[in-house]
């Protein structure tokens, strides 16, 4: 055993090597693993999202029956059908998608109805400072401060590129808020309640920050 | 004679390898859609994958803390290469050239063993570190966490590969006598 200790030198030079990517690679690990992932396939999702649930299913809808409803601290409790909701003007919403795992889908076009104004049509009043939103599979809740909320840009989408919203999506509606991770757009929303303050999510209950803005 | 494998190598062994299992399932459900919408549940699986990690770090650990002779001698059969090991590697060549190639001297491990050892050795500990961002991702920037997880899945596919090879030479390859890890004595010429 009197040769070279080559086995220790790969493994310092590994470790070090991926210190140094991760802190100053710029594009090279992306190239990487898109030239590796290339012959892959399905294995990576063709339109870019990753599927992400946290629980068994994907809830199931009706398109005649679905509403979404809109509560609480409002002076007119809603109950929107999705026909009601498509009707109303639509705002097209064009953002980077950033998933706190670490993947990214760039320029995604959403179209939706814009938070705000279902809040003004609901009547919000005194005393609401956070908006609620619960998801169709029982489960997953997040909440926005309402200035938040009430932002340019944060929308109940319908669409998206165009096209209505997969379930694996969250079809039919969901939430998307472009200034924060993913975590905070709620799939399968169908339910929005005006609450006197910011609760708990899903995930923050799990440790992630309440505090979901995008560092660049 | 093979040199049979001791209590601490095999502890170490099977430690890793059932952490591994884990990490690989969980990680691949985690990051194969199919899969991913088959499963859900998502903070189950992601804990699990989390826990698997903890255990990575701490496990070899613990065993190298209170058998720490046993694996300093182990981690000097894999780490060091000699001359021999750079004639296993040229023996494909050789062969291919027609020259005859009898029986190679070779320490306790070839050279494909040890290569082996540190290359899954350096996966790792890769994902054992890309892990941390994209675990703590408020702490960092988004192009870190980003980098990080491109390193991440990068690092589990070359895993994977070389523990397919691994698990094909222990245990289907039709040389697995020859070539699988020295667990037990035999008497014979290799």
């Amino acid at each position: 055993m009197s040769g070279p200790a080559l086995g220790r030198r790969l493994f310092l030079a590994g470790a070090a090597g991926c210190l140094a990517l991760v802190a100053a690679g710029g594009g090279v690990p992306a190239a990487v693993r898109s030239w590796l992932e290339g012959p892959l396939g399905e294995l990576s999702p063709s339109d870019g999202f990753h599927f992400y649930s946290v629980t068994a299913s994907i809830p199931r809808w009706e398109r005649d029956t679905w509403r979404l409803m809109v509560d609480g601290l409002v002076a007119r409790p809603q109950s929107l059908s999705l026909d009601q909701l498509a009707s109303r003007e639509l705002v097209t919403v064009t953002a980077d998608f950033h998933c706190v795992s670490g993947w990214s889908v760039r320029s995604v076009r959403w179209d939706g109805v814009p938070v705000t104004d279902l809040l003004d049509s609901a009547g919000v009043i005194g005393g609401a400072r956070a908006v609620r939103f619960e998801s169709a599979d029982g489960a997953y809740v997040d909440y926005l401060e309402l200035a938040t909320a009430r932002r340019e840009g944060v929308i109940i989408a319908l669409r998206v590129h165009g096209a209505e919203l997969s379930a694996e999506r969250g079809a039919p509606a969901r939430l998307v808020v472009p200034y924060d991770y993913g975590y905070k757009g709620v799939k399968w929303v169908r339910r929005l309640t005006a609450v006197p303050s910011a609760g708990t999510g899903y995930w923050e209950a799990r440790g992630y920050d309440d505090d979901a803005r995008i560092r660049h | 004679m093979t040199t049979p494998a001791s209590a601490t190598e095999r502890a170490l062994h099977w430690a890793v390898a059932a952490i591994v299992l884990v990490l690989v399932l969980s990680g691949t459900v985690l990051y194969v859609p199919a899969l991913s919408e088959a499963v859900g549940q998502r903070f189950w699986v992601r804990s699990a994958h989390l826990a698997a990690a903890a255990a990575l770090a701490l496990a070899p650990a613990a065993i190298a803390l209170t058998r720490w002779s046993d694996v300093r001698a182990l981690e000097r059969q894999l780490s060091r290469w000699e001359s021999a090991d750079r004639a296993w590697f040229l023996r494909p060549w050789r062969v291919l050239a027609g020259n005859e190639v009898g029986q190679l001297p070779s320490g306790r491990f070839n050279a494909g063993q040890k290569l082996f050892a540190a290359l899954v050795a350096t996966g790792l500990v890769v994902l054992l570190l890309t892990g941390i961002p994209m675990s703590w991702w408020s702490r960092f920037d988004a192009a870190v966490v980003a980098r990080s997880r491109d390193l991440h899945v990068t690092a589990a596919y070359v895993l994977v590969a070389l523990l397919a090879g691994h698990i094909y030479l222990g245990l289907l390859s039709p040389y697995r006598m020859r070539l699988r890890w020295p667990h037990r004595r035999r008497d014979g010429a290799d």
